[in-house]
């Protein structure tokens, strides 16, 4: 039985320049969920701790976040923690980069699988081949793992034991499943996946985890390899809506492997878009967004549709009090306006006069936008 | 404004009269200098006419008024209602000259401007219109038209009311909104050229607008930054990337190249050492070929020694005998040639002889002194030319008979024979001489040169015949010919003694002679070119053989040197032998070459380039290992995705600043395009009004009126024809600004209390239109307060629910 935590796109050092008051918050707790991870496989006994790539969100990190990742990598009881380069913090074989001062502040229980080959893990009493992918680069069109095809000979794997699990690690974009239109971020495909010589694959560079479906799930050992993403720990953005998430995997001796999705972040990215044309919506609308634990929730939210006055006057007050809960809130609700009927044209203006004509004009065209601020300017020339 | 009280005291023809007025409809009712035209007067002053006038102002307004029985001044009060509170206004003008305004709470304005301005304030309309439109005379009713076109002031308020009406109701005004509308418009889109969507004359980048800007222009740049910073990151990220590749690739062909050389390292030791033999082995194979080749020559050079040394005698032999049958053959042809040329030396020299004979037989006259005879007959030829250059002519008369001699220029003289009474011309060039016994005369020409001339010419022709008789000949063309045969018998006999010494050339004749006396030899067997044939062939033989010999001498000469004897070069091509087989052994005791190699120099060659590519690439990685550094260093604190994620929020508040100020751009144009509309139909509602008026007022006769802007023009007929204003009734005039006039007073007023007074509105109308004048203007005064001034009491009896007031005549 072997227990592996594999985790991947932690992007330590991303700065959120685009969330100034809550910058060094984001920041910190990207440190905070591998720490998290970190003690979560210390209890859980974990062997291996498996980062996917992108630990880091450049090369050019500084020396503190590298030596912070470095001790909380080391914190790990387990017997390795094996750590590859991703796109964002790539190998390059720069004796000042990021990944010597990297390797000078590590111990000898934290492995970078910095070359494209097989790494026999025996040397730490664990019973796996790791099959590496690193990136080399920020972009390129090939694969990470386009070198297992190029080792066909069986004499250049290592000599498999008994029960030895091989697991590929790589990282980069998968066939249909991560976005990449260009395909410049090491891209595999499900065949290249499917065909290597591996029991499952560890993939990182997509933030979202997948299988989905997956939860305290056992996986027969098959004839293609499990593909496993283990997701970010911590959501960087409102494209990334789930709370943060790595793989707790247990193998056993017939390499039958049990799943654990487990949830890391601290913080959650949440976007809503919602139209209100009632009482009713805005009621609802705003019983959801209390609903959650807003104090660690990153809201953005665009709001449409069209209100009576007093209902949109309600809205605000509303979102006043939304703004003070969420720990941040970017609220988009100018298109919300003024439902601006004939009636009250009719009832507020003399028929045939200018303000009559234009906003019955507007209310015909259904420029509501348009109709919203003549109908405001008039009102604060009235006052 | 509801007037309520009318108070005049000494005004005009009234010393003292007070009205009381109702809100509605009011008739005051009196006869002609009952005093109506005074109240209505009194009226007008009170609301429109201060106190303090210049003089003529005075004059025109007030003089006319002061009392008819004497007085100086003239005073007139008003109590009115406003918004339901009640004011007394009071003035008075002339000698005293005082304004009062008794304000709802009691109090007093009495400086006369603060009372004018407060009164204006009170007013329902402004004073221009209420001159115009509220308070008409009876004159004024027909000519309101009229009026009204020349009036600008009302005319303006009228179009004023109607803008206002439409564009400025309920504290909206257009002007204002469009003003905010204009300053919101700039707010966003200050400096934005909504059209081409971009800056205005493009300055962005480093040209930016810095004030003022619009807040789409302050999107645009904030993107603008976002996208330049996003470009700068990435363009950092590219060029670390690059270097890291390059790295990368460097590190990836010096780990290949080292590995390489690694492998053929173990080789390249015994392959340094196969070289050195191979290089020995290739050094004795040429040595013993050297050997071997100089024994064979040696052996080679020995047996054609021999041959030659034997051969060559024989051709010397050979060679002696041609020599000597040469020199026979030439002997003969020598002699053969000397008999030869002594017989053409005998005929050249008869040649000789001949010629040398004929010359001696002619007189030597030399060139020489054939020229010195030309000279002298052209001398003579010059003198007789001198002589005769003049031109005499003397004419000589005989009164008698006389013979005389005649002698003209070089000529001898001529007796001459003259008759008697006979003349004789004689002509000459340079002398004329005429002999008698008894006398002689002598002309000449010129100045008394001729004498010295002929004598000249004597001279020379005595000097001429001495040189012919000299010279044995009898003329000068004698003295050529002799020359001429002279030369040419002397020109042969010098040619044909110079073809006979060069014939002779050193020789003497003598010698030669003796010399030919022995007889011919016998011809030789064969003829001298095959002996020199066969002798030039048999000499180069000879000589190549010679040559052939030497050389072999003097390489037997060198190899002995070199080798002393053949047995010891013998010895030595034996030892050569055994070297190479010593060297092929040690060759065979080395490690083979690697695999893909068969030759040494080919591995040591391999192994030399990529020592050097190896210490090349190590040389580049350090400089690469440096860029990467710097490169490092330059990378911004920011991911690229970052920057992007950043930039795109840019793109988005851009976008949303260009969308309001969209909804902005369309406002405007709704609203202009509204008030073209609006400004089109401005009028519309007014006319309307007048219209109603006048069909109720004719009973539909007339149902609608032309416009021109604001004004009607004229009317509709019930049949659609359209009646000038010109050309209407003087009834249908007074019914046309009756309606025109009820019309602008409502639009005036409006929903504001006021007044209307009218003089005797139905004066020109027929009863029919009376009736019905009297019911419209019944219902206006439902709304407005209505004062009708007429001296007809049956006009008066229309308005059955009026309040009345009759004035007495005075």
């Amino acid at each position: 039985m072997v227990k592996i935590l594999a985790s991947a796109d932690y992007h330590l050092g991303m700065k959120f320049a685009g969330y100034p008051n809550v910058q060094e918050q984001l920041a910190e707790a990207r440190f905070l969920s591998l720490k998290r991870l970190v003690d979560r496989a210390n209890q859980s006994d974990c062997d291996l701790f498996l980062v996917a790539g992108d630990l880091f969100d450049r090369v050019s990190v500084s020396a503190k976040d590298v030596g912070r990742a470095v001790a909380l990598l080391d914190g790990f009881h387990g017997r390795l923690a094996a750590v590859l380069p991703g796109n964002h913090d790539f190998y390059s074989g720069n004796p000042s980069s990021l990944w010597s001062r990297f390797s000078e502040a590590a111990g000898d229980r934290i492995l970078l699988l910095q070359d494209s080959r097989i790494y026999d893990l025996n040397h730490y009493d664990l019973n796996i081949h790791l099959f590496a992918g690193p990136c080399d680069s920020k972009h390129s069109k090939d694969s990470a793992i386009s070198w297992l095809r190029d080792t066909e000979a069986p004499g250049e794997y290592p000599q498999a034991r008994q029960g030895t699990l091989r697991i590929g690690v790589a990282h980069g974009s998968i066939e249909g499943v991560s976005p990449d239109t260009q395909g410049v971020y090491f891209p595999m495909t499900r065949r290249q996946l499917e065909e290597a010589p591996v029991d499952l694959w560890i993939i990182g560079h997509t933030h979202r985890q997948l299988p989905s479906e997956i939860d305290r799930v056992k996986v027969a050992p098959a004839a293609s390899p499990a593909v496993l993403i283990p997701g970010t720990p911590e959501p960087d953005g409102f494209d990334c809506r789930h709370g943060g998430t790595a793989w707790m995997i247990e193998a056993d001796e017939n390499k039958q492997i049990r799943l654990e999705s487990l949830s890391s972040g601290t913080y959650r990215f949440v976007r809503e878009e919602h139209t209100l044309e009632r009482l009713a919506d805005l009621q609802r609308v705003v019983k959801e967004l209390h609903s959650g634990e807003s104090d660690k929730t990153l809201l953005k939210l665009k709001l449409r549709g069209r209100l009576e006055a007093e209902q949109l006057f309600e809205l605000r007050r509303q979102l006043a009090e939304l703004e003070k809960a969420y720990f941040y809130a970017q609220i988009d609700d100018s298109e919300v306006l003024e439902r601006i009927s004939e009636q009250n044209v009719e009832a507020e203006f003399t028929e045939g006069s200018f303000p009559y004509r234009l906003l019955k004009q507007l209310i015909a065209q259904k420029d509501f936008e348009a109709l919203q601020t003549a109908y405001t300017l008039m009102q604060e020339q009235k006052r | 404004m509801i007037l309520s009280t009318l108070q005049v005291t000494s005004f005009g023809v009234l010393a003292s009269l007070g009205i009381e007025l109702k809100p509605g409809l009011n008739i005051i009712l009196g006869p002609n200098e009952a005093g109506k035209s005074t109240l209505f007067r009194a009226l007008q002053h009170l609301l429109l006419t201060p106190v303090k006038l210049n003089k003529r102002s005075f004059q025109d307004l007030i003089q006319p008024l002061l009392p008819i029985g004497g007085g100086d001044t003239v005073c007139a009060a008003l109590e009115f209602r406003v918004a339901d509170e009640s004011y007394r206004l009071e003035k008075s003008w002339g000698a005293k000259t005082e304004a009062e305004l008794q304000l709802p709470d009691g109090s007093r304005l009495a400086d006369a401007a603060a009372v004018e301005a407060h009164l204006l304030t009170l007013l329902p309309v402004h004073p221009g219109t209420l001159r115009t439109v509220l308070l008409t005379r009876q004159s004024g009713l027909a000519t309101t038209l009229e009026q009204l076109q020349t009036e600008k002031e009302t005319m303006y308020g009228l179009s004023d009311l109607l803008h206002h009406s439409v564009l400025e109701t309920e504290g909206v005004s257009v002007g204002r909104f469009q003003e905010t509308l204009e300053s919101r418009y700039q707010g966003q889109l200050r400096h934005w050229d909504l059209q081409r969507q971009q800056p205005e004359k493009k300055r962005g980048g480093e040209a930016r607008w810095t004030r003022e800007k619009g807040t789409v222009l302050g999107a645009y740049y904030d993107l603008e930054d976002a996208e330049s910073h996003f470009q700068e990151i990435k363009e950092k990220e590219v060029s670390y990337g690059t270097i890291t590749d390059q790295l990368e690739s460097c590190n990836r062909e010096l780990a290949e190249k080292q590995e390489r050389l690694k492998s053929i390292e173990p080789g390249v030791k015994d392959a340094q050492k196969r070289s050195v033999l191979e290089a020995r082995l290739k050094e004795t194979e040429l040595s013993l070929k050297e050997a071997q080749s100089d024994y064979d020559g040696w052996t080679k050079n020995l047996l054609r020694r021999e041959t030659l040394e034997r051969e060559i005698p024989e051709l010397e032999q050979s060679v002696q005998a041609l020599e000597l049958e040469k020199k026979q053959v030439q002997n003969y042809l020598d002699r053969k040639d000397l008999i030869e040329r002594f017989r053409r030396l005998q005929d050249k020299r008869q040649r000789l002889e001949q010629a040398e004979s004929q010359l001696s037989s002619l007189l030597p006259l030399p060139r020489r002194e054939l020229d010195r005879l030309r000279d002298s007959a052209a001398q003579i030829e010059r003198l007789q030319a001198a002589a005769q250059a003049g031109n005499l002519s003397l004419v000589f008369h005989a009164r008698e008979a006389v013979d005389v001699g005649i002698q003209k220029d070089l000529q001898e003289a001529a007796e001459q024979h003259l008759a008697a009474g006979k003349s004789l011309t004689v002509e000459a060039s340079g002398k004329i001489e005429m002999r008698h016994p008894n006398w002689s005369l002598e002309v000449y020409s010129g100045q008394g040169e001729f004498e010295q001339i002929a004598e000249q010419y004597e001279q020379a022709k005595t000097r001429h015949t001495a040189l012919l008789g000299e010279l044995k000949v009898s003329s000068v063309d004698e003295a050529v010919e002799a020359s001429r045969r002279y030369e040419e018998r002397f020109a042969e006999a010098r040619t044909a003694k110079a073809v006979y010494e060069q014939e002779l050339g050193s020789d003497s004749f003598e010698a030669l002679e003796a010399a030919r006396g022995e007889s011919p030899d016998t011809p030789p067997g064969r003829e001298q070119s095959q002996v020199l044939e066969e002798l030039v062939g048999k000499r180069n033989r000879l000589q190549s053989l010679q040559s052939q010999l030497e050389e072999i001498r003097r390489s037997l000469e060198s190899l002995q040197v070199q080798y002393g004897d053949k047995d010891s070069l013998f010895a030595r091509i034996a030892e050569f032998g055994g070297a190479k087989l010593e060297i092929a052994e040690k060759t065979n005791g080395l490690a083979p070459l690697p695999e893909g190699y068969t030759e040494t120099q080919s591995l040591l060659d391999d192994y030399n380039r990529l020592a050097e590519e190896v210490q090349s690439l190590t040389q580049n990685r350090i400089r690469l290992d440096s860029d990467c550094r710097n490169a490092e260093a330059l990378l911004p604190d920011e991911s690229s995705e970052e920057a992007a994620q950043r930039m795109e929020a840019a793109r988005e508040q851009f976008n949303s600043q260009l969308k309001k100020a969209e909804v902005l751009v369309r406002i405007q144009k709704a609203t202009s395009e509204l008030l073209e509309q609006l400004d089109r139909g401005i009028y519309e509602p007014f006319i309307t009004l007048v219209s109603r008026y006048l069909a109720t007022l004719s009973n539909d006769r007339y149902r609608n009126v032309p416009a021109d802007d604001a004004l009607p023009a004229g009317v509709i007929r019930r049949d659609g024809r359209v009646l000038p204003y010109d050309l209407l009734s003087a009834g249908t005039k007074d019914l046309f600004a009756l309606a025109l006039r009820l019309a602008m007073a409502e639009f005036f007023l409006g929903p504001k209390d006021g007044f209307l007074l009218l003089d005797d509105p139905l004066v020109d109308l027929d009863p029919e239109r009376q009736q019905r004048a009297a019911a419209i203007l019944a219902r206006f005064a439902e709304t407005q307060q209505l004062v009708v001034f007429t001296c007809q009491p049956a006009h008066a009896a229309l308005f059955e629910q009026a309040h009345r007031i009759e004035l007495e005549r005075s």
